[in-house]
């Protein structure tokens, strides 16, 4: 990877290459020496939650960072691997009492990677649990009971009603205890794996049928099966996040899972096809592979690819890269920016009819952010919006460089 | 977890193993402890992390100080006086057990 190919910022660009498994040290090393922004770096490990992985990837390169960027990053790990080490007990805490309660708990997402393919929870931080409840409608029991074991549901922030259609109810909070690290800790009580409404052929009960138990430590815990866990972080990103938000978190996790046993790829690549996620599996696989190093095989990408030429993937390839991070050179339009997702799912092509990420727009339903902010723009705005659309696409077009030179 | 013993009773001849009621995790060649009956914090720096992946299992403190010496090219009588203040403090804070 180089910043010209995609035109990152150096510390992008550096917080990328420590998403690698094993990364690309002379590249950490020249981006370093030639001159990190250390506040803007932290400002993204830290969105990113990359700090502990972080540290370790720049002690590495030894001496090479100044002494107040890595006694910086060093306070950030530490934070984290502190509200990891807490969280964690949480979770052993929380399953203990929905165990009690009789309730059947699989961990989803991150706690899952944590107690898989992850050495330890530390090494995999998380901004909350998800717990998925079998059956469905015992969420809402397991959901009320932890009401009266240490977790509470800030009903102001977190409306009932907004969660009707969602795949979890309202996330409950728990406050570190006093001298704990940090922010509050959060806990989603999942029915599903996805939003309501979602167009994949994966149920809740099929990833029951195979969960696994896996042991960590003195204690087994119930995770999705090996397969389930890599879909479900394809699909989360490529499609919930629309190859925008948590891509260190999500091309990190397929790195990790890939280096750490034998995916069955064939029985992998049937699973995508039969639950319409080729292209999200495609996309998230092969921004995986190129900034990572994930070792993906070729035939695999080729099983999956869209139906479209090299030519128009290597540009897309390019967008989704260049709209990992919220900077200027990002996409100018929400409108253009759905376009392009769409022109590398393929929604129709993969069977997902008329359904698309934005419109359960969970993040809104979720309070994290407004509604598009250009449906209050004046009419003549939208020229200038459409201007900068097209000097986008040009941009994309021009980053496009000779294969030779990747 | 044991009740805890006055810090003066380590001695090279000590068997010391970490306390259950604890966990941790390194960061790039530092250990952070979370002890889960006082739910305080604790930092190791580099050599202390050494200590404590050493004490993972119960262990003789005067191996403790022979790896910590040899590993590091320290002076025995030096290395021994850090690694029992250590260990003490450790015990102290309920991170640690003496087992025999």
């Amino acid at each position: 990877m180089t910043a010209a190919r995609f035109s990152l910022a150096p510390e992008e660009e550096l917080l990328l290459l420590t998403a690698a498994v094993s990364p690309r040290e002379t590249a950490m090393r020249r981006l370093v020496s030639e001159g990190i922004h250390w506040d803007t770096f932290a400002t993204l490990v830290q969105d990113a939650n990359a700090a502990p992985i972080v540290v370790r990837q720049l002690a590495r390169l030894d001496a090479a960072t100044t002494d107040a960027g890595q006694e910086r990053m060093r306070r950030l790990g530490m934070l984290s691997v502190m509200r990891m080490l807490q969280l964690e007990q949480l979770l052993h805490q929380t399953i203990d009492a929905l165990a009690g309660r009789g309730i059947e708990v699989m961990l989803l997402k991150g706690a899952a990677l944590a107690s898989t393919a992850y050495p330890s929870f530390a090494d995999r931080p998380m901004s909350d649990l998800d717990l998925l409840i079998r059956p469905p409608d015992q969420s809402e029991a397991a959901w009320t009971w932890l009401q009266t074991r240490g977790w509470t549901w800030p009903s102001e922030r977190w409306e009932r009603a907004r969660y009707t259609t969602l795949h979890h109810l309202p996330p409950l909070i728990q406050r570190p205890p006093a001298g704990g690290a940090g922010e509050e800790f959060r806990l989603e009580v999942h029915s599903d794996l996805l939003p309501g409404g979602h167009p994949f052929r994966l149920s809740a009960d099929e990833v029951w049928t195979q969960a696994q138990r896996v042991s960590r430590g003195d204690r087994v815990v119930l995770v999705p099966h090996a397969l389930h866990r890599l879909w479900h972080v394809c699909v989360h990103f490529a499609w919930s996040h629309g190859m925008r938000w948590g891509a260190w978190r999500s091309l990190r996790d397929v790195g990790t899972i890939l280096a750490g046993a034998d995916v069955a790829w064939m029985p992998f690549v049937e699973l995508a096809r039969e639950s319409r996620a080729e292209t999200c599996c495609y996309w998230t696989l092969r921004l995986a592979r190129r900034l990572t190093e994930a070792p993906v095989p070729d035939d695999v990408l080729d099983a999956l690819r869209p139906p479209r030429p090299e030519v128009i993937l290597d540009r897309l390839e390019r967008h989704y890269v260049l709209n990992f991070f919220s900077s200027e050179a990002g996409c100018p339009s929400v409108l253009l920016s759905n376009l392009l997702w769409e022109a590398g799912i393929l929604p129709r092509w993969s069977g997902h009819g008329s359904a698309r990420p934005w419109q359960v727009d969970e993040r809104w339903a979720a309070g994290a952010a407004k509604p598009p902010a250009q449906l209050a723009r004046p009419r003549w705005a939208r020229f200038g919006r459409l201007a900068a659309g097209w000097r986008y696409l040009r941009r994309i077009q021009r980053l496009s460089l000779p294969r030779s030179a990747a | 977890m044991t009740s805890p013993t006055s810090p003066g009773d380590i001695t090279t001849r000590s068997v010391v193993v970490a306390a259950k009621d604890q966990v941790s995790s390194d960061l790039a060649g530092e250990a952070i402890l979370l002890s889960l009956r006082t739910a305080r914090y604790y930092g190791l720096d580099q050599v202390g992390q050494r200590i404590w992946e050493l004490v993972q299992q119960p262990t003789l403190v005067a191996d403790v100080r022979d790896a910590i010496a040899s590993e590091y090219e320290v002076d025995l009588e030096r290395c021994e006086r850090d690694v029992l203040d250590l260990l003490r403090q450790l015990l102290a804070e309920g991170l640690v057990e003496v087992t025999g």
